[in-house]
């Protein structure tokens, strides 16, 4: 039978729906803490938005590696432990490793961009080992990354001795520290470099996964794993090549925290991102069943938690009350989702 | 008539703006088991969710034992002594068979599971379908697919039901299950029960029926009783017009081997198959659910592992490759689970499609999408998918449309051998004899074609030879006007007696 081929109105409106629908949500809840802070005007003003956008930069820049991670139908638990151990690692070698490196290389500045190399590639690293263990033991993602979640917690603090690892303010650049300012230097740049940073990252993931082979063979995993097989994909390859780049995506977020700390390597940082960059996916969008997400709603995701937390800090919300409410939005954001693609989850 | 149990008239559904029911009457008595035949489509399922109170209808009156009868849920439905057997079981896997027996109809006093007395009701339902074989204590997932469904078939005893609507239930046994399960369905009958029995299959609803109704496009469109019939009538009033040729033959001719497998094994059981498979040869694979040809055909696709053997794919030859090799080599397999491993159910038809032969439409690892969009459009065109779009994802497609994207996948990759694992299950007849039509130019374009079916009148109908698998062992193939189906049969089971 010949499903009814719907009018162009509709069409229009669904696809209207589609691609401003995430948004939706999020100016829904900007007029409900605009209403609620009139008095004082501070919320929706210019400065305060860039701290917001800020905000978003680190829960962003993981929620990219982890909306592929989920558009391939697994999970990883393991980022928030993923980015204590690169801070870690972070400090460690620009405390102790850096001083054994010669003169010569060190006139040049090197320092810093090494970290950050080491930053990347240590949470590429953790990412590899998650998807080699998911793919070689053929055990859930969500056992594999709740071990490593403890492990990489564990090695970090290990490695840092059980305290924090301090770096001396003379081996920062200042430039590492204002990729993350909320005022950001030069001021044409109206936000800080990171932001920049986190959007130019965005587009390059949605050209990816439109456009390129392994892109849609992560939608084809998630979406169904047998005929993605049958299909003739090397889907335990594509697994850890999934979680590797959801790894440097970790790690990179993990060289943010470094800067957003000012420089310290905290064994102790970060614990609970990976839930709230996993809420910030599914609000976006994402299933869990695998097969949906997209980068746009990722990042209206990512900016609604950072709107929520904010709008609730100048709306006067004591943090108890505050956590309720995001755990209330989270819920309602992804039945409402599942309402608009009409199904449920 | 008055001695009917179950009595349904101009019984109306519609959903938004499509009509699923339009003036449906059914009638079934005690003693009696009527069968419920037409296209998919047609609205059984809409009819048999009515039946079940899962829907309820916008006019039309029901009566049972003549009194109204309006079920608000399966569970009124039961109560009232309407049960139903559905298509894909209903059971919980990982309880016991007594537990499933008595799911929902629990026997308790003062707060506690009376155990011995589920025992006893459990054991003597089951004596009562004369298989005390099945133990009570068996976990259901142990159990085979036949014997699942006699469980479902005992709690609708344990229940009292007087009208038990069966859902395709031969869908997924075997020749042996079947016919276990029609030797029940005409004890029920004798004992005093109404049966309505939902099939494709008319040759299956011969043995098994007296009477019959034909649905199309939801109006009850004939009825009378089988004996007074023949199938050809009754395809004439589910097409709604002359079967014609629902295989249609187009001419081809086999040329040289393009697949040949020496002492091939992919299980422990049977004896290593020979098998070669011609350019323009459309071959058959018959025997019996579960005798090894589904496994024999994932092996040789990379699916599974291969035990012993070689296989040779136009001239070279290796043991097991993987499927990315496998399509390399020109070789496309389609499943038999649609749902479960064919399709990617959420995702668009031009992905569906498209995905073993992306490759082609990628430069330096970046797709053209514009190229793919195209050819999926023609593809479409040529095998006349009824879809909004290419990118409307396979979910919302009927039966017969997944199929033809699932078939039309094997033609995008530009494979020569085809390996079809059930073409033409569960869908309607008309896509069926499409399916066909477009086998048979396949072959005539020098495609080799390999069928694996438990519908003997489709090997018969479209096969030039068949070869017949019983226990892992393979038959020579030999030419279709060589066997009979009844020759067929005789040799799928064969291995039943053996050892």
């Amino acid at each position: 039978m010949l499903p009814a081929r719907p009018g162009l109105h509709r069409r229009l409106l669904t696809w209207a729906w589609t691609v401003f629908g995430p948004f939706a949500g999020l100016a829904l809840i900007t007029a409900l803490f605009a209403w609620m802070t009139r008095h004082s005007g501070q919320f929706l003003s210019v400065d305060n938005w860039r701290t917001i956008v800020v905000h978003t930069v680190i829960v962003g820049t993981a929620a990219l590696g982890m909306t592929v991670i989920i558009i391939a139908g697994g999970i990883d638990l393991s980022v928030g432990s993923t980015v204590a151990l690169v801070t870690v690692c972070m400090a460690l070698f620009m405390k102790k490793v850096d001083p054994l490196l010669p003169e010569a290389l060190r006139a040049w500045k090197v320092t810093m961009p090494l970290a950050i190399a080491l930053g990347v590639g240590v949470g590429g690293l953790c990412g590899a080992l998650n998807g080699a263990l998911i793919s070689g033991l053929r055990v859930v993602p969500f056992i594999i990354t709740l071990g490593t979640y403890q492990a990489y917690r564990g090695l970090a603090t290990w490695l840092a001795s059980s305290t924090t690892v301090y770096v001396s303010a003379e081996m920062r650049p200042p430039w590492f520290g204002r990729i993350v300012a909320i005022d950001p230097e030069p001021r044409w740049l109206l936000v800080a470099p990171g932001v920049w940073m986190l959007l130019g990252l965005s587009l390059a993931l949605a050209i990816f996964l439109r456009y390129s082979l392994p892109g849609r063979y992560a939608y084809a995993i998630g979406s169904n794993e047998s005929t993605a097989r049958l299909c003739g994909i090397n889907v335990p390859a594509m697994k850890v090549w999934i979680y590797w780049l959801g790894g440097l995506a970790a790690g990179l977020a993990g060289v943010l925290q470094f800067a957003f700390l000012g420089g310290v390597g905290a064994p102790t940082t970060a614990s609970g991102l990976e839930l709230r960059v996993i809420a910030a996916v599914v609000i976006g969008g994402g299933s869990l069943s695998g097969g949906e997400g997209t980068v746009l709603g990722t990042l209206v995701g990512c900016l609604i938690m950072a709107v929520l937390e904010n709008g609730c800090v100048h709306a006067g919300i004591p943090n108890a009350i505050q956590d309720i409410v995001i755990g209330v939005i989270i819920i309602i954001a992804v039945t409402l989702d599942r309402l608009r693609r009409g199904r449920t989850a | 008539m008055t001695n009917d149990l179950l009595e349904m008239t101009g019984v109306y559904k519609s959903f938004g703006a499509t009509r699923a029911l339009d003036g449906v009457s059914m009638s079934v008595g005690a003693g009696e088991v009527r069968a419920l035949i037409g296209e998919n489509g047609a609205g059984k399922s809409t009819l048999m969710k009515i039946l079940s109170g899962a829907y309820r209808p916008d006019a039309g009156s029901m009566m049972l034992e003549g009194r109204p009868y309006s079920p608000r849920g399966p569970r009124e439905a039961l109560a009232q002594g309407v049960a139903m057997i559905y298509q894909e079981l209903a059971l919980a896997p990982a309880l016991s068979v007594e537990a499933n027996i008595l799911l929902g109809q629990e026997r308790v006093r003062s707060g506690f599971l009376r155990l011995r007395e589920h025992r006893r009701i459990a054991a003597e339902a089951l004596e009562l379908l004369e298989h005390p074989d099945i133990r009570p204590d068996a976990k259901v997932r142990d159990l085979g697919v036949g014997a699942q469904q006699l469980v479902e078939v005992a709690r609708a005893l344990v229940s009292r039901a007087r009208v038990i609507v069966f859902d395709e239930p031969t869908s997924s046994l075997s020749e042996r299950d079947a016919q276990r399960l029609f030797a029940i369905i005409e004890r029920l009958r004798r004992r005093g029960l109404a049966i309505v029995y939902i099939s494709h299959f008319l040759e299956e609803v011969r043995r098994v029926a007296q009477t019959y109704t034909v649905l199309r496009d939801g109006r009850s469109v004939a009825e009378g009783k089988l004996a007074e019939t023949n199938l050809r009538t009754i395809i004439g009033h589910m097409v709604g017009r002359d079967p014609g040729e629902l295989f249609p033959r187009v001419p081809h001719e086999p040329g040289e081997p393009v697949l040949e497998l020496a002492g091939f094994r992919a299980g422990s059981r049977g004896r290593p198959a020979n098998l070669t498979l011609r350019r323009g040869e459309i071959l058959g694979l018959a025997g019996l659910v579960g005798a090894g040809r589904t496994r024999l055909v994932r092996a040789v696709f990379g699916l599974e592992p291969v035990v012993a053997g070689r296989v040779r794919v136009a001239h070279i030859e290796g043991g097991y490759a993987t499927p990315r090799a496998r399509i390399e080599e020109g070789i496309g397999f389609l499943s038999e689970d649609r749902k479960g491993e064919g399709l990617a159910i959420g995702l668009a038809i031009e992905d569906n499609m498209t995905y073993p032969g992306l490759r082609r439409h990628a430069r330096l690892g970046w797709l053209r999408l514009k190229e793919r969009r195209d050819e999926v459009v023609r593809w479409m065109s040529r095998l006349r998918i009824a879809a909004t779009g290419p990118l409307q994802p396979v979910g919302g497609l009927s039966g017969g449309n997944q199929q033809k994207v699932a078939l039309a996948r094997l033609l995008h990759q530009q494979a020569d051998v085809l390996l079809l694992d059930e073409p033409t299950r569960g869908i309607d007849v008309g896509s069926k004899a499409e399916i066909y039509r477009l086998l048979g130019e396949l072959a005539a374009r020098g495609k080799a074609i390999l069928v694996v079916s438990s519908y003997l009148p489709e090997l018969f109908g479209i096969c030039d030879r068949i070869a017949v698998m019983t226990r892992g062992s393979l038959t020579e193939a030999l030419p279709v006007d060589r066997w009979t189906e009844h020759r067929v049969m005789e040799v799928a089971t064969r291995g039943d007696e053996a050892d």
